[in-house]
């Protein structure tokens, strides 16, 4: 069987410091967690619903969906900056990460969001 | 910029690479006679919307069959037993892609899916639960495909060959990868379930 070490005798170092990569995935979870709260509190809110509906034809799906990339990039562009410059524990800020992943996941789950929602409203 | 493929087939003895262009070739002519002589639109449909649907279709799947290549050799990474460091690089850009690509097509098909008489109303109607949950969360986790691979793009691209070395940042990147491949199924089979129930 092929190993790394046969298919590169001496990889280079890392070129960047490890904040750049953990800036990168924490900017996605951002980005994920934006869009199930932008879905959650256009289930409690009407108005909210109504302003994020820049398409007729998706509806506040489209909205939603300008939450996810303007979370996604902007948190991007600023963790990138805070972080290029340094070593990170990537064993901690990946769990962190995942950890992200699973609530953002959970708030897109509609028998969750929707428990979420009514307790808002009072329901 | 060196493509991974055509280097490969650069590198191969002549008779292997003859062998393998011509049986390429054989089978692209062949699906081209039969894409030219068959009825091709019956099988697509008659309406604008079939022709929408049938792209998300396809790029849904070619986004399956990279993804599925891309998270197989992300696992060789995981495992630090990669040998095809830039085959995993170029899938996994193209997964990105193709996620790109069948997000817009899902989008523009969406509107189809809420158009009045459309996929939504008739759910809504008869089966509540089928849009309520299994639409709602499609919709949303088709999302969390881009988001994965395009990370997991600039984690490999970014860093390079260098990254397999680094033990905790490979995982990582492997993991994204499975991550968004795991994302990519569910809204798979689930627009898979839903269209054969009600079609656009």
């Amino acid at each position: 069987m092929n190993t790394v070490s046969e298919a590169y005798p001496e990889p280079p170092a890392l070129k960047f410091p490890t904040g750049e990569a953990m800036a990168a995935l924490l900017a996605a979870a951002i980005g994920l967690l934006s869009l199930g709260l932008a879905n959650i509190y256009s289930a409690i809110d009407t108005g909210f619903r109504a302003a994020i509906t820049l398409n007729s034809g998706i509806g506040p799906y489209s909205g939603k969906e300008v939450f996810l990339f303007a979370g996604w990039f902007g948190s991007w562009v600023v963790l990138h900056f805070a972080l290029r410059r340094r070593e990170v524990n990537v064993k901690k800020w990946f769990g962190v990460f995942m950890g992200l992943m699973f609530v953002a996941t959970l708030l897109v789950w509609p028998p969750v969001f929707a428990v979420i929602a009514d307790a808002f409203m009072g329901g | 910029m060196e493509i991974p493929i055509i280097n490969r087939i650069r590198r191969m003895e002549p008779s292997l690479a003859t062998l393998l262009i011509l049986t390429v070739g054989a089978i692209a002519v062949i699906g081209l006679v039969a894409a030219i002589t068959a009825p091709v639109t019956d099988l697509v449909g008659d309406t604008q919307w079939h022709y929408v649907s049938a792209f998300h279709g396809l790029g849904a799947t070619v986004f399956l069959l990279g993804s599925t290549i891309a998270v197989y050799l992300a696992w060789r990474l995981y495992t630090g037993q990669l040998t095809a460091f830039r085959d995993l690089k170029w899938l996994t850009a193209f997964s990105a892609f193709m996620s790109a690509v069948t997000i817009a097509f899902g989008n523009w098909i969406y509107i189809a899916y809420r158009a009045a008489g459309g996929p939504r109303s008739y759910f809504l109607g008869t089966l509540p639960e089928i849009h309520e949950i299994f639409f709602e969360f499609k919709e949303f986790i088709a999302l969390f495909t881009l988001p994965m691979m395009l990370a997991a793009t600039f984690l490999l691209w970014r860093y390079g060959p260098g990254i397999v070395k680094h033990k905790e940042l490979r995982a990582a990147a492997s993991l994204s990868v499975l991550l968004g491949w795991v994302y990519m199924i569910l809204a798979y089979v689930l627009g898979a379930a839903i269209t054969k129930l009600r079609g656009v």
